[in-house]
């Protein structure tokens, strides 16, 4: 089920150029955890999803470094969900070294709804926003809305489906689509 | 006071995940599933179609980055091309007319009864809107999976190995200088008497190996031999005797 390496580039902040950088599955002992400054046990929390598969970018340059982290998995061995993502505590405050990692991955993710899934779970990623304080929250639901073109979907779930989809792999994997 | 908003936005973290997983309710997943279906149903056929036509290209792609120890059934090009055609729900006799070519003609290059080519590519990835390289890919991975299988073919191809054919040295002119020279040599003989000169070959290589990834100017080991060795002096070539 584990999809081979993606070839991306992501934006150097100081430079602004853009750099090569690799989107590729990673063992669940090399995903990043809290004690790495993360927000997020990944390494932990991969274990107790069925079937989940970990995925990490990081530079080509720098292939030790994570620049954001990934879980994917299938729920109910048909829809494409992110169970988990985060960026590089480097790539989140003032001065951050990279942007473009949370649509690389995020576009990944929606790549493999199109590769794994089936009739109507195609093109269809579902991932859920429930943060503790409401203002975090909401401002979260307006980031993944106006960015990523995600809509909502049922019990605190949100989805990016199809047209949306489809732009961010144009956008950040440089994948356009032939079949319009 | 909007510049401070905006920078703050711009910088949001945009992590999502559970501070402990826990798994859908049922109550969740039937929602999920109906929303699901809702939204489908309002997909274009041209939407859906697209759709299709992206997975499998996107399968092919997987296939062919796939590393070999990792493919356990070859997938030939028959089996995609079947896929393409069953979500167009297009015959195989309409698929090679719209290529210009009669259907059993087409079947020989699909079945493998004859290599697929270039021309082909280039027909199957402007219908299909692929690259024509990705059906390349496909055939080639194929075409090495299959020599790969068979284990007296695979044993066959080791015995080819440029150690065996050339001789790397270097000499040492009057200044000092070093000078790397390459000699091609063919290959005489019989298998038996073939195997015997590619160790000596690979031995006299090693020794001299050193020296040349030395040449840049660094220290080089044995310097003393080397300065001692002659100036290269080219060995009789031979011809190819027949097996």
């Amino acid at each position: 089920m584990k999809a081979s390496p993606l070839k991306v580039k992501i934006r150097k902040v100081d430079t602004d150029e853009y750099v090569p950088a690799t989107i590729r599955h990673a063992p669940n002992n090399s995903l990043p955890s809290i004690q790495d400054g993360w927000r997020f046990n990944f390494n932990k929390e991969i274990r107790k999803i069925k079937n989940a598969i970990g995925y990490t970018l990081t530079v080509d340059e720098t292939p030790h470094i994570t620049e954001g982290a990934l879980i994917f998995d299938l729920k109910f061995e048909q829809l494409a969900f992110m169970s988990y993502i985060e960026i590089a505590p480097h790539n989140k405050k003032k001065p951050k070294r990279f942007d473009d990692v949370a649509g690389c991955l995020i576009a990944f993710a929606f790549n493999e709804s199109l590769r794994l899934c089936e009739g109507d779970y195609k093109a269809l990623l579902v991932f859920d926003i429930s943060e503790e304080k409401w203002v975090d929250q909401k401002k979260l639901e307006s980031i993944y809305t106006k960015n990523y073109g995600a809509i909502p979907f049922p019990m605190g779930g949100w989805c990016i489906m199809d047209a949306a989809g489809y732009a961010l792999r144009e956008r950040y994997l440089g994948i356009k689509n032939n079949n319009k | 006071m909007e510049n401070k908003k905006k920078r703050k936005e711009k910088f949001q973290d945009i992590a999502i995940g559970q501070a402990e997983y826990k798994e859908w309710s049922a109550e969740k997943v039937a929602a999920v599933k109906a929303a699901v279906k809702e939204h489908a149903a309002k997909r274009s056929e041209e939407q859906k179609l697209s759709n299709e036509m992206v997975a499998i290209e996107l399968k092919m792609i997987h296939y062919v980055n796939q590393e070999s120890q990792n493919t356990r059934k070859p997938i030939k090009i028959a089996d995609f091309l079947s896929q393409y055609l069953s979500v167009m729900k297009l015959s195989f006799k309409r698929f090679a007319e719209g290529l210009d070519t009669k259907d059993s003609n087409l079947k020989k290059y699909v079945d493998g009864e004859r290599s697929f080519n270039g021309d082909l590519a280039m027909k199957f990835g402007s219908f299909f809107h692929t690259s024509p390289d990705l059906w390349l890919k496909v055939h080639a991975k194929n075409e090495l999976l299959q020599l790969q299988e068979n284990k007296k073919d695979s044993q066959r191809y080791k015995r080819y190995d440029y150690t065996t054919v050339i001789e790397i040295g270097s000499a040492v002119e009057a200044n000092g200088a070093r000078k790397t020279s390459v000699q091609v040599e063919s290959r005489t003989g019989a298998s038996k008497k073939g195997v015997g000169y590619a160790k000596h070959s690979a031995k006299s290589y090693k020794a001299e190996k050193s020296l040349v990834l030395r040449d840049s100017g660094s220290k080089v080991r044995g310097s003393s031999k080397v300065a001692q060795k002659d100036s290269y002096v080219p060995k009789a070539v031979g011809k190819k005797q027949a097996r």
